[in-house]
């Protein structure tokens, strides 16, 4: 190997080692300040305990909590992946007119804080339908809205790249009607962009409080207002558990993120990839 | 049977007509090839044909059923793209029985099709692979297959072969048409590789700013093109301009035809590379002297590009284009002088970019 290409390699995991430390670093000390039972005046903490996970994760109200937020996730999700995937597909492949109104459109939560998207949300119901107003339904829409965008451009750049134009049209060809077409060919095509833009939008709603906190307030704690409470010092000492907990959550998103790139990964030509297959399976020989 | 009649076919994008009253009938078991420059309008045809473009006027009939207006599902159709298209989450083998599992097939029917397919495109060894551990042949292969398997009446073929090197270009191309004849079915291939269309077809339609220009035999096409425009897409060929004069057309000493047109009329003669008869200086040769300006190496032969010499009157340089055998070129180098002629019979005259019938104006004239 050449000295340049060993510079290279070398400045590389220098920078690859800065990265690590600027991310890493907060999530150790999150880490230590949950299991830390005395902590002042050194670098380290002097004595440890697994005291405030012991009490955090065994809370009812964290577990109520998060199961709140378990669900609107899921809800979110399931709103968003029945909504955006056919839309996406529409501006893609059979209606390319559309795509600069969705563009458009999946703009708006960028640029909008999401605290303007719920203020707005609420005089409209307040106006429209007061029923609505501080139900799960209002705030599960409201959230979907806000976070469609990122399901939105994950599709709709799979679709691209995977040219679902020209595979609609040798499925059309090949007789295959539409909603055949989009379970048996271009879901399973773009898989890989449906994964990353769930993944971002679970992330999303999952974490969200802005919207949360303004249409349904106290009356739907999820796990960030809970931790948002926590924080706001109404119970003295939950430092602590408020890291435990976050700590937890971050080990669950990343599981999670894990999981999802394992199946992203093309499987190799075995018979257990086979089995996979989200088509009928010919024999195999 | 597998018959495909267009019928005043016209298709236009806002004012752009891109198909403009095309009318063609296809034989059942033919090989046709739609053969044009980029943009003469083949590909919209044939997707019109498939019944992916729909279109304005006109009627598209298959096996005389009227399919106008049926959706590409409804047409007895199969289809291979130019990208070949295939379902990258399947295997070769599901590839293949995609359009048999759309049909509801049953099982035992569809292994039985599948096994054929692949026998039939010969690629056993790889049929549980997915399309991108296939090499572009072999992917286009799959595609081929995939469109026979449903045993349709008509297969569409678009540039199927343009995405491909050169060897394998022509090894598929080959491989193409025995299947096409074994298989007998009805195919209309898209091209703009002209000899390609030539080496494949029963029938090459030729087309031209959304129109059909002439349809004919391969061997008909190039070699009596009925417009200049077809002289000059098919085969190499120069084309030069003479004014009738005494009864004659004659170029600065190439070749001296009895005119089908009365004299002072303007007309192009064209003349094939391939029948530019090149001798090499101190044979015995008769003609004009030309001047060897560039040589292309083409293999068995060579494109030499030259200019007339013997006019020093004239400040108009005249420039022609031959083939030569590599034997021939083998004694040449740009610069060096030849001696050159055309014979009549391989002279066609154009008016106004129409063939002129030469033989039938000569027998009008001796009438009169």
């Amino acid at each position: 190997m050449s000295s340049a290409m060993t510079g290279t390699g070398k400045s590389q995991r220098i920078l690859l080692g800065a990265v690590a430390v600027f991310f890493g670093l907060p999530l150790v000390v999150l880490l230590l300040f949950s299991l830390a039972d005395g902590w002042v005046g050194t670098i380290l903490p002097t004595e440890y305990t697994l005291a405030r996970w012991n009490t955090s994760l065994s809370s009812e109200e964290v577990l109520a909590a998060a199961g709140r937020s378990l669900l609107l996730t899921v809800c979110v999700v399931f709103i968003d992946l029945v909504l955006v995937i056919p839309a996406a597909y529409v501006a893609v492949v059979t209606a390319a007119r559309v795509r600069p109104i969705i563009h458009a459109l999946a703009v708006v939560p960028f640029a909008l804080p999401w605290l303007v998207i719920a203020a707005g949300m609420q005089f409209t119901t307040a106006e429209i339908a007061p029923s609505l107003f501080g139900s799960f339904g209002l705030l599960t829409a409201t959230i979907a809205a806000a976070t469609f965008p990122y399901l939105y451009w994950a599709v709709e750049n799979a679709l691209l790249t995977n040219r679902a134009q020209e595979l609609s049209e040798a499925a059309a060809v090949s007789g295959a009607g539409g909603l055949h077409t989009i379970i048996r060919v271009i879901i399973p095509s773009i898989r890989t962009g449906i994964m990353s833009g769930t993944l971002l939008v679970a992330a999303s709603a999952f974490g969200e409080f802005a919207i949360t906190m303004t249409l349904a307030g106290a009356a739907y704690e999820t796990l960030p207002l809970w931790a948002l409470r926590m924080f706001s010092g109404r119970n003295p000492g939950a430092g602590g558990e408020l890291a435990a907990i976050t700590f937890t959550t971050f080990i669950a998103m990343f599981v999670l993120s894990l999981l999802i790139t394992r199946i992203d990964t093309p499987r190799s030509n075995t018979k257990a990839a086979r089995a996979f297959a989200l088509v009928p399976a010919t024999k195999g020989k | 049977m597998g018959t495909v009649s267009l019928d005043h076919v016209t298709k236009a994008y806002g004012g752009n007509v891109v198909l403009n009253d095309v009318s063609l009938n296809i034989e059942d078991g033919e090989f046709v090839s739609l053969l044009g420059p980029s943009g003469c309008g083949k590909t919209t045809l044939l997707r019109a044909v498939a019944g992916l473009h729909g279109i304005e006027g006109g009627r598209i009939l298959i096996d005389g059923a009227d399919v106008t207006t049926l959706p590409p599902q409804q047409r007895p159709i199969g289809m291979v793209f130019q990208q070949y298209s295939l379902f990258p989450n399947m295997s070769v083998r599901q590839n293949i029985a995609f359009p048999l599992t759309v049909m509801r097939t049953t099982r035992a029917q569809i292994e039985s099709r599948v096994d054929e397919m692949v026998e039939l495109i010969d690629l056993k060894k790889h049929e549980h692979k997915r399309p991108n551990q296939l090499s572009g042949g072999q992917q286009q292969r799959v595609a081929l297959a995939r469109a026979l398997a449903p045993q349709p009446r008509v297969l569409l073929l678009d540039e199927p072969l343009s995405a491909l090197d050169a060897l394998v270009r022509t090894r598929l191309r080959d491989q193409l048409r025995a299947i096409q004849r074994a298989v007998g079915i009805t195919t209309i291939f898209v091209t703009h590789d002209q000899s390609e269309a030539l080496a494949i077809s029963d029938k090459v339609v030729l087309m031209r700013q959304g129109e059909i220009e002439q349809v004919d035999t391969p061997e008909g096409i190039y070699l009596k093109p009925r417009t200049k425009h077809a002289a000059k897409f098919i085969g190499s060929r120069s084309v030069v301009k003479v004014e009738a004069n005494a009864g004659l057309l004659e170029w600065h000493g190439l070749f001296e035809i009895d005119s089908p047109v009365v004299d002072g009329t303007r007309v192009q003669c064209t003349f094939r590379s391939e029948d530019v008869f090149v001798q090499l200086p101190g044979e015995d040769a008769s003609g004009v002297a030309a001047r060897v300006d560039v040589m292309i190496f083409l293999g068995a032969t060579s494109t030499l590009q030259l200019t007339l010499c013997g006019q020093a009157d004239s400040v108009e340089v005249h420039q022609v284009v031959a083939q030569v055998p590599a034997k021939v070129a083998r004694r040449l180098v740009e610069g060096d002088m030849v001696v050159i002629l055309v014979r009549s019979e391989d002279v066609t005259v154009f008016v106004d970019g129409t063939l002129m019938d030469r033989a039938a104006s000569l027998l009008a004239v001796s009438h009169v």
